[in-house]
């Protein structure tokens, strides 16, 4: 059963349409995040379907019913923002505990649910902290903490860790998926960044000008992007056209134009020496190295092939210089054509 | 040591004022050129709590009420239109800002004069009501201000936040947007209060003498010549000022300012 479906909804500021005729379900359980570049209108789904903006056309559904009508504070939707907004006024607990007071839970209950979420939250025994006294990585966690508590249908995260340094952002990543396992939290998650979305969810939603373009789990659309904006989203800037280009020369000429991509780690790149040793020389291309550059992890190299195509191939300690003459094998396995 | 004496600095020239008319009000016998009284008693004193003791204590509730009903009505109108300044542009914004700041720039002698004719036609003139709308001319911007500058640094994503957590429109204002909000209110609703309490002018003018507040008192007791009685009034005078000012003072020193200490 979804726990969230949006239907065709289209949303407006004045006469500007942000995001037109979208539709999306988020099933019971699940992480979904909803990945774009930033200013794709990402925060304004979520604040949509939190009930905080009112979408021009469409409906959406929360547990099967439609919640177009209802305000913010009776939708079954908790939505955490960027920055962890902590009401200055109250401490860690009183902070949790806002939305059970609005509850009107009862006292005894109140704390148990706090004490609880707190635990899970790494949290414990700060209840009484005021938030200044708090690290940044705490606060992001008590917000976290105070949407949790209330154990809403659906969790919507807005790029919850992006005003978190590269450590603390890997161990709350971690964190909210352990707390998803432990509490089922249901979670619409919003990130411009692939990596965390590939990372922390059971599905992606990639949202590029203003509309859906590709949705599936992570390998899905990583290595089978629906169109060439989606490979290059996902850093590949390799896509060719059959018909025009060097896969002219391989075995398999396809009779109709198409359009392929393969990624940038998975082309084999060669010296003329080793290519040489190569058993295989199949599908293997010759071009010069136009560029080299150092992204730590792996080195990006731009290889032109055939004096016109410019292949991108990112591998890891690579011993080659510009100008250089090297050999590149794209595997057969590894070449996905554009549907 | 280079701090205290700097707030003994600080303190004596606060207090200076204040010592002339402690002693005036103290005095018996004081002539040039004697630099303190010659001779010391509580005539002043005795005059103020017995003779005159009705009619400075009618005094003194008209003044508070005319300060308390000014500075709701200050706060009442001045935090929607302060926020509405501070947190929305809308055209026209500048030029309002500029009508707001008027009733400061032009002096209260003309506004006064300018709105007692159509106080007179509108039958304003000499009630409590209309006095509380004159002092309103000078709060209400002060308040403004103030509550403007409090929301151009207030965050609206809070309210949403709280929304989101399940607070009614009514719950937010209350509980989310008044305590972030509560620094900037106490010194608007301290800067009306002040400002009421002092009128002397607009009371005069709008009141027509039937609205004896303490400053109309004191100004005719010190017209009258007797300066210890003046003294000793004037002490009465500053006195709730004053207390309103250490409270205010305590509690901005315990929260600090946006509610961080």
């Amino acid at each position: 059963m979804s726990q969230l479906e949006l239907q065709n909804i289209t949303i407006q500021y004045g006469e500007t349409t942000i995001i037109s005729a979208l539709s999306l379900s988020v099933e019971n359980g699940e992480i979904v995040s909803l990945l774009g570049p930033s200013g794709a209108g990402k925060t304004t789904i979520l604040k949509t379907i939190a009930g905080l903006l009112q979408p021009a056309d469409g409906q959406i559904l929360i547990n099967n019913i439609s919640v177009n009508h209802l305000p913010a504070e009776k939708r079954d939707a908790v939505l955490i923002f960027q920055k962890p907004l902590l009401f200055p006024f109250l401490n860690v607990a009183q902070n949790i505990g806002f939305g059970l007071k609005m509850q009107k839970m009862k006292q005894r209950e109140t704390e148990r649910k706090i004490n609880r979420i707190l635990e899970i939250t790494e949290l414990k025994g700060l209840n009484n902290r005021k938030i200044h006294q708090l690290s940044g990585g705490q606060q992001q966690r008590v917000a976290l903490a105070r949407g949790l508590v209330l154990e809403p249908a659906i969790l919507l995260l807005d790029e919850p860790l992006s005003n978190l340094d590269a450590e603390l952002r890997q161990q709350m990543r971690e964190l909210i998926q352990t707390v998803q396992q432990q509490t089922g939290t249901t979670m619409l998650f919003v990130t411009h960044d692939q990596a965390e979305a590939l990372a922390i969810s059971d599905r992606v939603c990639l949202l590029l000008d203003g509309s859906l373009r590709q949705t599936g789990r992570p390998e899905e659309l990583f290595y089978s992007p629906a169109d060439p904006e989606v490979a290059r989203f996902f850093g590949c800037d390799n896509i060719f056209t059959t018909a025009d280009s060097f896969r002219q020369q391989s075995d398999d000429v396809q009779n109709e134009q198409k359009m392929f991509t393969i990624r940038p780690e998975d082309i084999e790149i060669y010296s003329s020496d080793q290519q040489r040793e190569t058993a295989s020389h199949q599908h293997l291309f010759e071009g010069t190295v136009t560029g080299v550059v150092f992204e730590g992890r792996l080195t990006k190299l731009t290889v032109k092939v055939m004096a016109k195509e410019h292949v991108t191939v990112l591998c890891s300690r690579p011993a080659f210089h510009i100008g250089q003459t090297v050999w590149l094998r794209m595997p057969e396995d590894r070449i996905h054509f554009f549907p | 040591m280079r701090g205290k004496t700097l707030l003994l600095c600080v303190l004596v020239s606060v207090t200076l004022p204040f010592l002339p008319l402690m002693l005036w009000s103290v005095a018996d016998k004081w002539y040039y050129p004697a630099l303190f009284p010659q001779a010391f008693g509580t005539r002043a004193w005795f005059y103020v709590f017995t003779t005159a003791g009705s009619q400075i204590l009618d005094g003194l509730f008209t003044s508070f009420g005319l300060a308390l009903t000014t500075t709701a009505a200050s706060l009442l109108l001045g935090v929607p239109a302060g926020r509405a300044l501070g947190l929305y542009d809308f055209p026209g914004k500048k030029l309002t800002m500029l009508f707001l700041t008027l009733p400061i720039i032009v002096p209260p002698l003309s506004v006064s004069m300018g709105l007692h004719l159509w106080f007179i036609r509108l039958e304003l003139a000499e009630t409590f009501f209309g006095v509380v709308l004159i002092h309103l001319t000078f709060c209400l911007p002060y308040t403004i201000f103030v509550i403007r500058g409090v929301f151009s640094n207030y965050n609206p994503d809070f309210e949403a936040q709280a929304r989101s957590l399940g607070a009614s429109p009514l719950t937010v204002i209350f509980r989310v947007m008044f305590p972030v909000i509560l620094p900037g209110i106490i010194v608007a609703a301290l800067f009306s209060f002040l400002l009421s309490w002092s009128q002397y002018l607009s009371t005069l003018i709008i009141g027509g003498g039937k609205m004896l507040t303490l400053p109309i008192l004191l100004f005719s007791l010190i017209g009258s010549g007797d300066r210890p009685v003046a003294g000793a009034v004037s002490l009465v005078f500053i006195l709730p000022a004053f207390l309103a000012l250490l409270g205010s003072a305590h509690y901005l020193g315990r929260t600090g300012l946006k509610g961080i200490r």
